[in-house]
């Protein structure tokens, strides 16, 4: 087992690379708690429910026309996408996540002596397929 | 992104202003008023996943006259203006670049530098540069 940096992250969104214009990313996954707590129970028992999550993404502006993240993710808004993460990098058998998102949000931050920043928010849509990569 | 390509650029830029010599590294010798490109500080890689974005911080010092003297003091009163013909923000921002991506001067520091026993005033520009990783 070793300790694995986070600059070799691969992240696509709707099959186009954002990696290179990306310095952060998350991928929540949560699932529904029922509370099914009886009479005589001294504390609350709970099942399992629907599968949830959400996944950010967010990095430096780069005003590429085409695979910029502006000119990929605006046109996705409100649309569901397949958003793949490779946590380790590319590579046969490192860990994969894809999953189909709903792009619920996307902000571009500009500080005035900073670069252009901009951000990405989805929430996860249907199962996250786990399989490594091929 | 190349340091060498990017401090001959830099040095190509600067060159461009009237009666200012201009070194593209660190000379053993100056006629003044000059400019010097010398070595970032740092220069940061893995600013972004999957090698897309480096970042460095190059200085640009200037040299004029003798820190004594009235036009020593308005030559650098020119380099250091915000805009105009002589100022360094204006001619390195304004620079089209192919080594890098972004060229920013972020602040000026004054101090006085003895060369061959002569006091000179200078004034230390700060660079802010960011690029495609390679």
């Amino acid at each position: 087992m070793a300790f694995v940096h986070g600059k070799g992250t691969f992240i696509s969104l709707d099959a186009k690379d954002l990696s290179a214009f990306t310095d952060s990313s998350e991928l929540n996954r949560s699932a529904d708690s029922h509370d099914v707590t009886t009479y005589g129970k001294n504390a609350h028992v709970y099942q399992g429910g629907l599968k949830d999550g959400k996944a950010s993404m967010s990095g430096t502006y780069d005003n590429t026309a085409v695979t910029g993240p502006r000119a990929v993710i605006m046109p996705l808004l409100g649309t569901v996408v397949p958003l793949i993460r490779q946590t380790e990098g590319t590579g046969s058998g490192k860990p994969q996540d894809a999953v189909d998102v709903l792009v619920t949000g996307y902000v571009e931050t500009n500080p005035v002596a900073d670069m252009v920043k901009w951000s990405c928010e989805m929430v996860l849509s249907d199962d996250v397929d786990t399989a490594a990569q091929a | 992104m190349d340091l060498g390509s990017i401090m001959d650029e830099l040095a190509t830029r600067l060159d461009t202003i009237a009666g200012l010599r201009v070194y593209n590294h660190p000379p053993d010798s100056v006629s003044v008023p000059a400019a010097i490109v010398t070595y970032p500080g740092t220069l940061q890689f893995d600013k972004t996943y999957q090698r897309g974005m480096d970042q460095l911080d190059p200085s640009v010092v200037a040299l004029v006259g003798k820190v004594t003297t009235k036009s020593a003091r308005d030559t650098m009163a020119a380099y250091c203006r915000g805009s105009g013909a002589s100022s360094f923000k204006e001619v390195l921002e304004a620079g089209t670049y192919t080594s890098c991506d972004t060229v920013r001067v972020v602040s000026v520091d004054f101090d006085m530098v003895t060369m061959s026993g002569v006091e000179y005033l200078a004034a230390t520009f700060a660079l802010d540069i960011t690029g495609q990783g390679d």
